[in-house]
Protein backbone atom coordinates (compact mmCIF):
# COMPACT_ATOMS: atom_id res chain seq x y z
CA UNK A 1 0.00 0.00 0.00
CA UNK A 2 1.01 3.92 -0.30
CA UNK A 3 0.59 6.33 2.56
CA UNK A 4 0.79 9.94 0.73
CA UNK A 5 3.50 11.89 2.87
CA UNK A 6 0.27 14.19 3.74
CA UNK A 7 -1.98 11.42 5.62
CA UNK A 8 -4.61 14.18 5.68
CA UNK A 9 -5.05 13.60 1.43
CA UNK A 10 -6.27 10.20 2.28
CA UNK A 11 -9.08 11.45 4.51
CA UNK A 12 -12.01 11.72 3.09
CA UNK A 13 -13.89 13.55 5.91
CA UNK A 14 -13.02 14.57 9.55
CA UNK A 15 -15.82 12.30 11.65
CA UNK A 16 -13.74 13.56 15.28
CA UNK A 17 -11.57 16.69 15.63
CA UNK A 18 -8.91 16.69 18.26
CA UNK A 19 -11.17 19.02 20.52
CA UNK A 20 -14.19 16.89 20.17
CA UNK A 21 -11.84 13.82 21.62
CA UNK A 22 -10.12 15.22 24.38
CA UNK A 23 -13.76 16.72 25.60
CA UNK A 24 -14.78 13.16 25.66
CA UNK A 25 -11.93 11.91 26.96
CA UNK A 26 -12.10 14.28 29.83
CA UNK A 27 -15.52 13.87 30.48
CA UNK A 28 -15.07 9.86 30.40
CA UNK A 29 -12.20 10.42 32.73
CA UNK A 30 -14.72 12.33 35.39
CA UNK A 31 -17.29 9.69 35.47
CA UNK A 32 -15.19 6.67 35.69
CA UNK A 33 -13.27 8.91 38.72
CA UNK A 34 -16.49 9.24 40.02
CA UNK A 35 -17.46 5.55 39.22
CA UNK A 36 -14.33 4.51 41.10
CA UNK A 37 -13.55 6.45 43.73
CA UNK A 38 -12.25 4.77 46.66
CA UNK A 39 -11.50 1.76 44.80
CA UNK A 40 -8.46 0.05 43.23
CA UNK A 41 -8.43 0.40 39.92
CA UNK A 42 -6.07 -1.34 36.93
CA UNK A 43 -6.74 0.14 33.29
CA UNK A 44 -6.05 -2.71 30.56
CA UNK A 45 -5.42 -1.46 27.24
CA UNK A 46 -5.32 -3.39 24.31
CA UNK A 47 -2.37 -2.63 21.57
CA UNK A 48 -1.69 -1.39 19.26
CA UNK A 49 -4.57 0.93 18.33
CA UNK A 50 -6.10 1.91 22.06
CA UNK A 51 -2.68 3.62 23.24
CA UNK A 52 -3.65 7.70 22.33
CA UNK A 53 -6.61 6.83 24.51
CA UNK A 54 -4.83 5.08 26.90
CA UNK A 55 -2.41 7.89 27.48
CA UNK A 56 -5.08 10.36 27.39
CA UNK A 57 -7.99 8.56 29.26
CA UNK A 58 -5.64 7.61 32.02
CA UNK A 59 -4.48 11.12 33.00
CA UNK A 60 -7.83 12.52 32.92
CA UNK A 61 -9.01 10.08 35.65
CA UNK A 62 -8.40 11.54 38.81
CA UNK A 63 -8.00 8.93 41.31
CA UNK A 64 -5.08 6.26 41.44
CA UNK A 65 -5.08 3.76 38.46
CA UNK A 66 -2.72 1.12 38.01
CA UNK A 67 -2.11 0.45 34.03
CA UNK A 68 -1.31 -2.80 32.14
CA UNK A 69 -0.91 -3.82 28.46
CA UNK A 70 -2.39 -6.05 26.30
CA UNK A 71 -1.94 -7.26 22.47
CA UNK A 72 -4.05 -9.64 20.85
CA UNK A 73 -3.51 -11.41 17.55
CA UNK A 74 -5.72 -10.21 14.49
CA UNK A 75 -7.22 -12.88 11.87
CA UNK A 76 -5.23 -12.57 8.76
CA UNK A 77 -2.42 -11.32 10.92
CA UNK A 78 0.73 -12.33 9.76
CA UNK A 79 1.64 -13.45 13.28
CA UNK A 80 -0.78 -15.78 13.32
CA UNK A 81 -0.50 -17.80 10.40
CA UNK A 82 1.23 -20.72 11.81
CA UNK A 83 -1.46 -20.89 14.54
CA UNK A 84 -5.23 -20.34 13.25
CA UNK A 85 -6.29 -19.22 16.36
CA UNK A 86 -6.30 -16.09 18.27
CA UNK A 87 -3.40 -15.73 20.54
CA UNK A 88 -2.42 -13.39 23.84
CA UNK A 89 1.10 -11.31 22.42
CA UNK A 90 1.55 -9.55 25.19
CA UNK A 91 0.12 -10.85 29.04
CA UNK A 92 -1.06 -8.73 31.78
CA UNK A 93 2.23 -7.75 33.17
CA UNK A 94 0.74 -8.25 36.90
CA UNK A 95 -1.93 -10.15 38.64
CA UNK A 96 -5.48 -8.65 38.76
CA UNK A 97 -7.02 -11.33 40.95
CA UNK A 98 -9.47 -9.48 42.90
CA UNK A 99 -8.80 -6.04 41.25
CA UNK A 100 -11.13 -3.78 39.76
CA UNK A 101 -10.18 -4.06 36.20
CA UNK A 102 -11.36 -1.45 33.01
CA UNK A 103 -10.78 -2.67 29.49
CA UNK A 104 -9.98 0.10 27.53
CA UNK A 105 -10.20 0.14 23.37
CA UNK A 106 -10.29 1.91 20.84
CA UNK A 107 -13.01 0.61 18.91
CA UNK A 108 -15.48 -2.18 19.15
CA UNK A 109 -16.70 -3.58 15.98
CA UNK A 110 -17.55 -6.97 15.51
CA UNK A 111 -16.87 -7.52 19.16
CA UNK A 112 -15.03 -11.03 18.27
CA UNK A 113 -11.80 -9.49 19.92
CA UNK A 114 -13.59 -8.49 23.14
CA UNK A 115 -15.52 -11.43 23.97
CA UNK A 116 -12.47 -13.31 23.59
CA UNK A 117 -10.51 -10.85 25.80
CA UNK A 118 -13.39 -10.70 28.04
CA UNK A 119 -13.69 -14.70 28.32
CA UNK A 120 -9.57 -14.64 28.78
CA UNK A 121 -9.61 -11.60 31.47
CA UNK A 122 -12.77 -13.55 33.58
CA UNK A 123 -10.75 -16.63 33.80
CA UNK A 124 -8.18 -14.29 36.02
CA UNK A 125 -10.75 -13.41 38.31
CA UNK A 126 -10.82 -10.07 39.04
CA UNK A 127 -13.57 -8.55 41.61
CA UNK A 128 -14.87 -6.59 38.59
CA UNK A 129 -14.47 -6.11 34.61
CA UNK A 130 -15.65 -3.34 32.74
CA UNK A 131 -15.51 -1.74 29.66
CA UNK A 132 -14.43 1.44 28.12
CA UNK A 133 -14.19 2.20 24.16
CA UNK A 134 -13.92 5.15 22.77
CA UNK A 135 -15.65 4.11 19.46
CA UNK A 136 -18.42 1.92 18.73
CA UNK A 137 -19.65 0.80 15.54
CA UNK A 138 -22.73 -1.14 16.58
CA UNK A 139 -23.47 -1.50 12.75
CA UNK A 140 -20.56 -4.34 12.57
CA UNK A 141 -21.49 -5.99 15.62
CA UNK A 142 -21.26 -9.91 15.65
CA UNK A 143 -20.93 -10.62 19.54
CA UNK A 144 -22.79 -8.45 21.42
CA UNK A 145 -21.29 -7.42 24.70
CA UNK A 146 -22.29 -4.36 27.08
CA UNK A 147 -20.35 -1.43 27.04
CA UNK A 148 -20.22 0.25 30.13
CA UNK A 149 -18.26 3.41 28.68
CA UNK A 150 -18.66 4.50 25.32
CA UNK A 151 -17.05 7.62 23.85
CA UNK A 152 -18.60 7.93 20.21
CA UNK A 153 -21.25 5.64 18.73
CA UNK A 154 -19.89 6.17 14.94
CA UNK A 155 -21.41 5.17 11.43
CA UNK A 156 -20.36 1.71 9.41
CA UNK A 157 -17.41 3.75 8.46
CA UNK A 158 -13.33 2.85 7.51
CA UNK A 159 -12.06 4.90 10.25
CA UNK A 160 -8.29 5.53 11.29
CA UNK A 161 -6.29 7.80 12.99
CA UNK A 162 -6.15 8.97 16.80
CA UNK A 163 -4.07 5.04 17.56
CA UNK A 164 -6.77 3.09 14.97
CA UNK A 165 -4.46 1.87 11.46
CA UNK A 166 -5.04 0.81 8.30
CA UNK A 167 -1.43 -1.01 7.48
CA UNK A 168 -0.34 0.03 10.81
CA UNK A 169 -0.45 3.60 9.28
CA UNK A 170 -2.10 6.76 10.20
CA UNK A 171 -1.85 6.07 14.11
CA UNK A 172 -1.10 9.41 14.56
CA UNK A 173 -2.98 11.72 12.84
CA UNK A 174 -4.36 13.83 16.15
CA UNK A 175 -8.46 13.19 14.95
CA UNK A 176 -10.43 9.91 13.76
CA UNK A 177 -10.91 10.24 9.83
CA UNK A 178 -12.88 8.06 7.15
CA UNK A 179 -10.33 6.69 4.99
CA UNK A 180 -10.65 7.79 1.27
CA UNK A 181 -12.08 4.06 -0.22
CA UNK A 182 -9.39 4.50 -3.27
CA UNK A 183 -7.32 3.68 -0.21
CA UNK A 184 -8.11 0.42 0.38
CA UNK A 185 -9.65 -0.81 -3.22
CA UNK A 186 -6.80 0.54 -5.14
CA UNK A 187 -9.32 2.17 -7.37
CA UNK A 188 -9.48 6.01 -8.24
CA UNK B 1 -66.73 -19.31 3.12
CA UNK B 2 -68.74 -22.59 4.02
CA UNK B 3 -68.49 -23.85 7.49
CA UNK B 4 -66.49 -27.15 6.33
CA UNK B 5 -63.85 -24.33 4.60
CA UNK B 6 -63.67 -22.42 7.60
CA UNK B 7 -62.81 -25.72 9.85
CA UNK B 8 -60.71 -26.67 7.42
CA UNK B 9 -58.68 -23.43 7.60
CA UNK B 10 -58.74 -23.35 11.24
CA UNK B 11 -57.42 -26.63 11.33
CA UNK B 12 -54.48 -25.59 9.33
CA UNK B 13 -53.93 -22.73 11.10
CA UNK B 14 -53.93 -24.67 14.19
CA UNK B 15 -51.58 -27.12 12.62
CA UNK B 16 -49.03 -24.34 11.81
CA UNK B 17 -49.20 -22.71 15.09
CA UNK B 18 -48.62 -26.20 16.58
CA UNK B 19 -45.30 -26.96 14.64
CA UNK B 20 -44.17 -23.52 15.23
CA UNK B 21 -44.58 -23.94 18.99
CA UNK B 22 -43.44 -27.39 19.04
CA UNK B 23 -39.87 -26.38 16.85
CA UNK B 24 -39.53 -23.43 19.26
CA UNK B 25 -40.02 -25.72 22.20
CA UNK B 26 -37.42 -27.85 20.97
CA UNK B 27 -34.82 -24.98 20.26
CA UNK B 28 -35.54 -23.63 23.89
CA UNK B 29 -34.98 -26.83 25.49
CA UNK B 30 -31.76 -27.09 23.28
CA UNK B 31 -30.65 -24.06 24.09
CA UNK B 32 -31.88 -23.46 27.69
CA UNK B 33 -27.98 -24.77 29.26
CA UNK B 34 -26.24 -22.47 26.99
CA UNK B 35 -27.82 -19.03 26.99
CA UNK B 36 -24.79 -16.44 28.43
CA UNK B 37 -25.41 -16.01 31.95
CA UNK B 38 -26.05 -12.32 33.07
CA UNK B 39 -25.46 -10.57 36.61
CA UNK B 40 -25.24 -7.78 38.67
CA UNK B 41 -22.53 -6.44 38.39
CA UNK B 42 -20.58 -5.14 41.61
CA UNK B 43 -20.30 -1.27 40.46
CA UNK B 44 -24.12 0.63 40.23
CA UNK B 45 -26.83 -1.41 38.12
CA UNK B 46 -24.31 -2.03 35.14
CA UNK B 47 -25.12 -5.55 34.05
CA UNK B 48 -21.89 -7.54 33.47
CA UNK B 49 -22.29 -10.17 31.07
CA UNK B 50 -20.11 -13.76 32.08
CA UNK B 51 -19.16 -14.82 28.71
CA UNK B 52 -18.48 -18.98 28.98
CA UNK B 53 -14.88 -19.43 29.51
CA UNK B 54 -12.36 -20.11 27.07
CA UNK B 55 -12.74 -23.56 25.96
CA UNK B 56 -9.35 -25.47 26.98
CA UNK B 57 -9.98 -28.28 24.35
CA UNK B 58 -10.61 -25.88 21.38
CA UNK B 59 -7.16 -26.03 20.63
CA UNK B 60 -5.20 -26.31 17.17
CA UNK B 61 -5.06 -30.26 16.98
CA UNK B 62 -8.95 -30.16 18.07
CA UNK B 63 -9.66 -27.77 15.13
CA UNK B 64 -7.74 -29.47 12.98
CA UNK B 65 -9.34 -32.93 14.03
CA UNK B 66 -12.87 -31.62 13.42
CA UNK B 67 -14.60 -32.70 9.71
CA UNK B 68 -15.79 -29.18 7.97
CA UNK B 69 -18.80 -29.28 6.93
CA UNK B 70 -19.24 -29.26 2.85
CA UNK B 71 -19.86 -25.18 2.72
CA UNK B 72 -22.29 -24.01 -0.06
CA UNK B 73 -20.55 -20.66 -0.45
CA UNK B 74 -16.96 -19.78 0.10
CA UNK B 75 -18.01 -16.76 2.36
CA UNK B 76 -19.38 -19.09 4.74
CA UNK B 77 -15.98 -21.42 4.82
CA UNK B 78 -14.16 -17.86 5.60
CA UNK B 79 -16.66 -17.09 8.31
CA UNK B 80 -15.94 -20.47 9.76
CA UNK B 81 -12.21 -20.18 9.86
CA UNK B 82 -12.88 -16.96 11.48
CA UNK B 83 -15.17 -18.07 14.52
CA UNK B 84 -12.53 -20.75 14.49
CA UNK B 85 -9.81 -18.10 15.19
CA UNK B 86 -11.57 -16.60 17.70
CA UNK B 87 -12.68 -19.69 19.37
CA UNK B 88 -15.97 -19.26 18.94
CA UNK B 89 -18.62 -22.38 18.82
CA UNK B 90 -20.82 -22.72 15.81
CA UNK B 91 -22.34 -25.29 13.82
CA UNK B 92 -23.38 -25.39 10.18
CA UNK B 93 -27.03 -25.04 9.19
CA UNK B 94 -28.23 -27.43 12.74
CA UNK B 95 -31.39 -26.54 12.84
CA UNK B 96 -34.69 -26.09 9.81
CA UNK B 97 -37.43 -23.76 10.52
CA UNK B 98 -40.51 -24.47 8.73
CA UNK B 99 -41.97 -21.00 7.15
CA UNK B 100 -44.16 -21.99 4.76
CA UNK B 101 -47.20 -24.62 4.61
CA UNK B 102 -49.47 -26.00 2.14
CA UNK B 103 -53.32 -26.08 2.79
CA UNK B 104 -52.47 -29.50 3.96
CA UNK B 105 -50.59 -28.31 6.56
CA UNK B 106 -47.17 -30.07 4.59
CA UNK B 107 -44.19 -27.93 4.94
CA UNK B 108 -43.23 -26.33 1.79
CA UNK B 109 -40.78 -23.67 2.21
CA UNK B 110 -38.05 -23.83 5.13
CA UNK B 111 -35.11 -21.70 6.32
CA UNK B 112 -31.79 -23.35 7.91
CA UNK B 113 -29.57 -20.02 8.97
CA UNK B 114 -25.93 -20.95 7.97
CA UNK B 115 -24.16 -21.13 11.48
CA UNK B 116 -25.47 -21.45 14.81
CA UNK B 117 -23.54 -19.74 17.85
CA UNK B 118 -24.42 -21.89 20.60
CA UNK B 119 -22.44 -19.99 23.72
CA UNK B 120 -23.83 -16.14 21.96
CA UNK B 121 -27.33 -18.18 20.99
CA UNK B 122 -27.18 -16.51 17.70
CA UNK B 123 -28.10 -17.44 14.07
CA UNK B 124 -25.69 -16.24 11.61
CA UNK B 125 -27.06 -16.00 7.79
CA UNK B 126 -24.22 -15.01 4.81
CA UNK B 127 -26.09 -13.54 2.30
CA UNK B 128 -23.02 -12.39 0.43
CA UNK B 129 -24.79 -13.85 -3.68
CA UNK B 130 -26.51 -11.83 -5.98
CA UNK B 131 -29.40 -9.06 -5.18
CA UNK B 132 -31.93 -11.77 -5.93
CA UNK B 133 -31.05 -13.87 -3.55
CA UNK B 134 -30.75 -11.83 -0.90
CA UNK B 135 -34.59 -10.55 -1.56
CA UNK B 136 -35.37 -13.49 -1.15
CA UNK B 137 -33.68 -14.37 1.94
CA UNK B 138 -34.50 -10.77 3.27
CA UNK B 139 -38.18 -12.47 2.88
CA UNK B 140 -37.00 -15.48 4.60
CA UNK B 141 -35.92 -13.68 7.43
CA UNK B 142 -39.17 -11.69 7.86
CA UNK B 143 -40.87 -14.77 7.94
CA UNK B 144 -38.36 -16.61 11.06
CA UNK B 145 -38.83 -13.36 13.04
CA UNK B 146 -43.22 -13.42 12.76
CA UNK B 147 -42.76 -16.69 13.36
CA UNK B 148 -39.94 -17.49 15.75
CA UNK B 149 -40.01 -13.90 17.53
CA UNK B 150 -37.12 -15.42 19.73
CA UNK B 151 -35.15 -16.24 17.72
CA UNK B 152 -32.22 -14.67 16.79
CA UNK B 153 -31.03 -14.11 13.34
CA UNK B 154 -27.64 -11.66 11.96
CA UNK B 155 -27.94 -10.92 8.15
CA UNK B 156 -24.60 -10.84 6.97
CA UNK B 157 -24.67 -9.15 3.75
CA UNK B 158 -21.99 -8.64 1.06
CA UNK B 159 -20.99 -5.04 2.43
CA UNK B 160 -20.53 -6.39 5.87
CA UNK B 161 -18.06 -9.08 4.31
CA UNK B 162 -16.65 -6.47 2.76
CA UNK B 163 -16.17 -4.86 6.03
CA UNK B 164 -15.05 -7.44 7.62
CA UNK B 165 -12.27 -8.45 5.29
CA UNK B 166 -11.20 -4.91 4.72
CA UNK B 167 -10.64 -5.10 8.76
CA UNK B 168 -8.59 -8.21 8.63
CA UNK B 169 -6.58 -6.52 5.91
CA UNK B 170 -8.11 -9.33 3.19
CA UNK B 171 -9.67 -7.09 0.98
CA UNK B 172 -7.35 -8.65 -1.99
CA UNK B 173 -9.90 -12.13 -1.81
CA UNK B 174 -12.88 -10.40 -1.26
CA UNK B 175 -14.08 -10.68 -4.81
CA UNK B 176 -12.66 -14.45 -4.83
CA UNK B 177 -15.04 -15.12 -1.79
CA UNK B 178 -18.48 -13.21 -2.69
CA UNK B 179 -21.31 -13.40 -5.22
CA UNK B 180 -20.92 -16.19 -7.88
CA UNK B 181 -17.34 -16.95 -7.80
CA UNK B 182 -17.58 -17.50 -3.92
CA UNK B 183 -19.26 -20.70 -5.12
CA UNK B 184 -16.53 -22.43 -6.11
CA UNK B 185 -14.88 -22.90 -2.26
CA UNK B 186 -11.01 -22.25 -2.94
CA UNK B 187 -8.82 -24.62 -0.69
CA UNK B 188 -7.63 -23.37 2.78
CA UNK B 189 -3.95 -22.99 1.17
CA UNK B 190 -5.61 -20.59 -1.55
CA UNK B 191 -7.19 -18.39 0.82
CA UNK B 192 -4.01 -17.98 3.34
CA UNK B 193 -2.13 -16.25 0.46
CA UNK B 194 0.35 -13.70 1.80
CA UNK B 195 -1.70 -10.73 1.53
CA UNK B 196 2.03 -8.76 1.87
CA UNK B 197 2.12 -9.72 -2.23
CA UNK B 198 -1.67 -8.65 -2.57
CA UNK B 199 -0.05 -5.11 -1.56
CA UNK B 200 -3.01 -4.82 1.59
CA UNK B 201 -0.67 -5.31 4.86
CA UNK B 202 -4.02 -4.85 6.81
CA UNK B 203 -3.43 -4.75 10.50
CA UNK B 204 -1.00 -7.32 11.02
CA UNK B 205 -0.81 -8.53 14.84
CA UNK B 206 -3.45 -6.28 16.41
CA UNK B 207 -7.19 -6.06 16.56
CA UNK B 208 -9.68 -4.09 17.02
CA UNK B 209 -12.79 -5.52 18.62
Amino acid sequence: MTVQTDMTADIGEILLTEEEIAAKVAELGSQIGADYADRRLTLVSVLKGSLPFMADLMRAIPVPVRIDLMEVSSYGGTTTESSGLVRILKDLSATIEGEEVLIVEDIIDTGLTLNYLVRYLRGKNPRSLRICTLLDKPARRLVDIPVDYVGFTIPDQFVVGYGLDYGEYYRNLRFVGVLRPEVYTGVG
Amino acid sequence: MTAARSTDSNSRRNRRRTAARTARARLAHDQAALIPRVAEGDLGAIVVVEPPPIDDSFDDAGREDRPLPSFAHASEAEMGRILDFYRIRWEYEPHTFPILWNLDGVVIESFSPDFWLPDLDLYLEMTTLRQKLVRKKNRKLRRIHELYPDIRVKLFYARDFRALMLKFGRMALVEGLIGSSGQVIPDRAEVDVDVNDAGLNGTPGTAAS
